[in-house]
């Protein structure tokens, strides 16, 4: 019996495996792992946000790189690199043609599952499902994740009627998620006589002592003991302070959904320990420890104030920023040495979150209905997943803007040796940045026509992101580069890990639920941020007006929004 | 009756014969009427996804009816008082103070009798409505920086050693740096009409007042403004007829969380629902739309009423 069973098991999988290739060598395609992708040159249509660094996207390395690697004719069709989401909702209304193939359209959770629900966008869980076009994805892709990444990669992308719309690509550094905090000037606290501080009361004492004791010298009281930027969650002081307090996710007017440990939803502004830290930021606002550019000025107004040249004096104490933000080049200007940055600060009740988000897959490349060869249009995606085409997308080519690490490099072992040991890797992959004996050029978020300056069309997750070779003191180009990469990683470390158990991701909603979402969402979190900025402004009082904040946000259906999320959460979850 | 139906035929063929004779003038007419049926009252069409929930896929017409409901969202919404409210507080406001400005400004240049002053004065106020609304919000917002901008340095250099209070991030300066900034941009330009009507005035009437011994003042009062007003009252119906339009791009660009309590109007959150937002409320925000055009055709009508009678039915439009 057993032995007929086995048989016919056997005969079954050969079968599904002779079907496997009979689908997969569809007329088009080469078989799985041979370049090129396409037996013959299929026109394919990508339309991409335009970036504004990209000088020639048609001559482009990495275009021309994918047209030589898939065999695919790739056209490309460009987006406005703001209004993306406008133009795409008039060439739908308007039944224009969708390029093939979108990639680097920011589309929410919500968004994806309406355009894929009328019909616009390609189901793509069958294909995955049928691992017949998935060699890379399967394959080399799937060596860097850990099982729970693995899962995830194609659950959390899916709508709520169960369809994939989108190819999920990771593109999250091990740094991503931790590296918004507060930078401090060591150069302030030598002059003052003050250790970096680590506690909300010894940050307080700093913050006096910069606004009162002139740390810059210059007899001027122009120092700035904190300064932010707004409109991104990356300079937002509120909520990176508020982390002292309570956990608040890193969203700049997001409805900053939270689950505790259980699994069950709330919302940090309803919470009392929320008042504690309004009331302890409140104050600092009160007293000038805080600039009101804060709330109004962007990153490059915060640049302006870091970034002066010449013998300018330092005029800012702490800076709240994702530290690429403070410097145009910072990871060579010597100024950059004056900051520090810091882990977040243990507040009163020992609470130190650090402001972050649940890490997931992007899921904002895709094939559209109006594709002819979605086949051909999935294994493109499917190579883009491969190593040496993420590299070639993220650095530029290969030797010039990134390399295979020499022996002595590899003996180093991994960057970040905990997360690469994860995956099961102990060996670093590729290395990016010069040393000084191998110059290495940078494309990245330079003017360049080597790549597209994006990077969900890349496979990076963590682990990925962890195989660079760990630094070595003759590795840095020089004092100044040394500092910097250091500083960076000490923040990390320092940030690293230090979240609730449960963060919430994205959400799947059922069309019931979005009917009754609504705007509800949009207009709570403008809301809320309108509301915590004017607490802390001193225009409205966390004691006095709470209960009325409290009742409007009943008025604008939070009820309703944390009774939707807590079903979409107990769905994905049970 | 029978007296009634001949004298509207007459008419209907004297228009007619009219049309015949002239038809170069009609001829000359049939294009802009043309663009404004297509451009102006076909789109109207499109108006009924107000009453429907919009999907794209399915069109205008094979949408799903839903009647009011987007309208009583809208109503019951915490953003209904808040918007209409401040719509009408910043037109209002800009109306308020620009309508006097601009024909003050007018009669002022209108006595200085230097013609290159004159015009030197005219193109002077003229120029900075040709600037982009983005450009001059970008001007406002380095100038007023309270640290690296002008207004910082020179508070620093000549009030106190401290940096100002940055006014952006401030929620009550919005309205008046919203008007103001307005009228500088406009004031110029919005007199030109006055100046056209006020170089009809008979130059006898002046002559004459002036040998009555009228002083200057005298004549602006009792010439020049009486030849104004129907110019000001039809600006100023038309003018109400879009009270409830607040130009969108400058409250959109200066808005920020601690000004959005004044800088929220209908035509920001119509924006931003609809189309800027993550969540396409097409219909939503076109009902929202749909109800400011109304309040806006209703006060016209109402000041086209109220100055009509006001002056026995000469200055109104209809």
């Amino acid at each position: 019996m057993r032995k007929i069973l086995s048989m016919v098991l056997s005969l079954l999988l050969v079968l599904s495996l002779c079907a496997g290739t009979a689908l997969a060598a569809s007329d088009k395609l080469n078989e799985p792992g041979v370049i090129p992708v396409a037996k013959e040159p299929v026109h394919l249509q990508v339309g991409t946000r335009q970036i504004a660094t990209v000088t020639d996207y048609d001559d482009n390395h990495l275009t021309n790189y994918l047209r030589e690697k898939t065999g695919v004719d790739i056209e490309v069709f460009l987006f406005d690199n703001s209004e993306y989401k406008t133009q795409l909702q008039l060439m739908t209304t308007s039944g224009e043609r969708l390029p093939d193939t979108m990639w680097n359209i920011n589309l929410n959770g919500i968004e994806r599952e309406s355009y894929g629900v009328q019909g616009y966008l390609v189901d793509l869980l069958p294909y995955f499902q049928a691992h017949e076009l998935t060699y890379y994805f399967d394959g080399e892709a799937a060596s860097y994740l850990t099982d729970a990444e693995k899962e995830m990669t194609l659950t959390a992308g899916l709508s709520s009627n169960g369809a994939l719309y989108a190819f999920p690509f990771w593109a999250v550094s091990v740094a991503d998620p931790w590296s918004d905090g507060l930078l401090i000037n060591n150069t302030f606290c030598e002059a003052l006589n003050m250790e970096i501080p680590t506690t909300i009361d010894e940050y307080y004492d700093y913050l006096v002592a910069v606004k009162t004791q002139d740390p810059n010298g210059n007899g001027l009281a122009d120092e700035i003991p904190l300064v932010g930027f707004a409109k991104s969650s990356n300079g937002d002081i509120i909520t990176n302070l508020l982390n002292s307090f309570l956990y608040y996710p890193a969203t700049w007017d997001g409805v900053a959904l939270c689950a505790d440990d259980d699994g069950k939803i709330y919302l940090p502004y309803q919470q009392e320990a929320f008042k504690d830290g309004i009331r302890f930021i409140a104050k600092c606002y009160a007293e000038g420890l805080i600039s009101d550019l804060s709330f109004s000025q962007d990153r490059y107004g915060l640049q302006a104030m870091t970034d002066v040249t010449g013998d300018a004096p330092d005029i800012v104490g702490s800076a709240m920023s994702h530290r690429s933000y403070m410097f145009a080049s910072h990871a060579s200007a010597e100024r950059r040495t004056h900051y520090t940055s810091i882990g977040p600060l243990v507040g009163p009740e020992g609470v130190n979150y650090v402001s972050t988000y649940a890490v997931e897959p992007n899921y904002i490349n895709f094939i559209t209905s109006d594709c002819e060869e979605p086949d051909v249009a999935f294994a493109v995606l499917d190579f883009m997943t491969s190593t040496e085409s993420t590299l070639t997308a993220r650095y530029g080519r290969e030797g010039e803007y990134w390399r295979k690490p020499t022996d002595e490099e590899r003996a180093r072992g991994c960057s970040w040796a905990d997360v690469a040991a994860n995956i099961g890797y102990t060996e670093p992959l590729y290395i990016t940045g010069s040393t000084p004996d191998y110059p290495m050029k940078l494309a990245w978020g330079q003017e360049t026509n080597e790549i597209w300056n994006i990077t969900c069309i890349t496979w990076q997750p963590q682990g990925f992101t962890a195989l660079t070779p760990a630094a070595s003191p003759e590795s840095y180009a020089s004092e100044t580069a040394k500092y910097n990469t250091e500083d960076w990683n000490g923040g990390i470390r320092a940030r690293f890990g230090k979240a609730p158990k449960n963060l919430v991701g994205t959400l799947a909603y059922t069309a019931d639920e979005q009917a009754m979402l609504g705007t509800l969402a949009t207009d709570i979190g403008t809301y809320v941020r309108e509301t915590m900025t004017r607490f802390v402004t001193g225009e409205m009082d966390i004691d006095a007006d709470w209960e009325s904040f409290q009742t409007n946000l009943e008025m604008l259906g939070v009820s309703t929004v944390i009774d939707c999320a807590q079903a979409a959460w107990d769905r994905a979850h049970s | 009756m029978t007296g009634k139906a001949t004298l509207a035929t007459r008419k209907k063929t004297s228009v007619w014969k009219l049309a015949r004779r002239r038809w170069q003038l009609y001829l000359f007419m049939v294009i802009p009427v043309t663009w404004l049926i297509i451009f102006h009252y076909v789109p109207m069409v499109g108006v009924q996804i107000a009453f429907r929930n919009f999907m794209p896929r399915k069109g205008i017409w094979g949408s799903d009816w839903v009647g009011l409901t987007h309208f009583k969202t809208f109503f019951n919404s915490f953003y209904f008082a808040r918007t209409v409210g401040n719509t009408v507080r910043l037109s209002l406001y800009y109306l308020l103070a620009n309508f006097p400005l601009s024909i003050t400004f007018a009669l002022m240049l209108n006595i200085v009798v230097n013609k290159k002053l004159k015009k030197a004065f005219q193109t002077i106020t003229y120029m900075p409505h040709f600037i982009s609304t983005v450009v001059l919000v970008g001007m406002l917002t380095q100038i007023l920086n309270p640290v690296t901008g002008l207004y910082g340095n020179l508070y620093r250099r000549f009030i106190a050693d401290t940096y100002p209070a940055d006014i952006l991030s401030r929620a009550t300066p919005f309205v008046h740096l919203y008007v103001w900034s307005g009228i500088w941009q406009n004031l110029g330009w919005n007199t030109i009409i006055y100046m056209a009507a006020l170089s009809g005035v008979d130059p006898e009437l002046h002559e004459a007042a002036e040998i009555d011994g009228a002083t200057r003042l005298k004549r602006v009062i009792h010439i020049d403004l009486p030849v104004l007003l129907p110019t000001a009252s039809i600006m100023l119906i038309l003018n109400s007829g879009s009270i409830m339009s607040v130009g969108f791009e400058k409250a959109y660009l200066m808005q920020n969380s601690v000004n959005a309590v004044y800088s929220e109007i209908i035509a920001t959150y119509v924006y931003k629902t609809g189309l800027g937002g993550t969540t396409n409320q097409l219909s939503y925000a076109a009902a929202v739309g749909l109800f400011n055009n109304v309040i806006n055709g209703i006060l016209l009508l109402i000041v086209n009423g109220v100055s009509g009678k006001l002056s026995g039915g000469q200055n109104s439009l209809f």
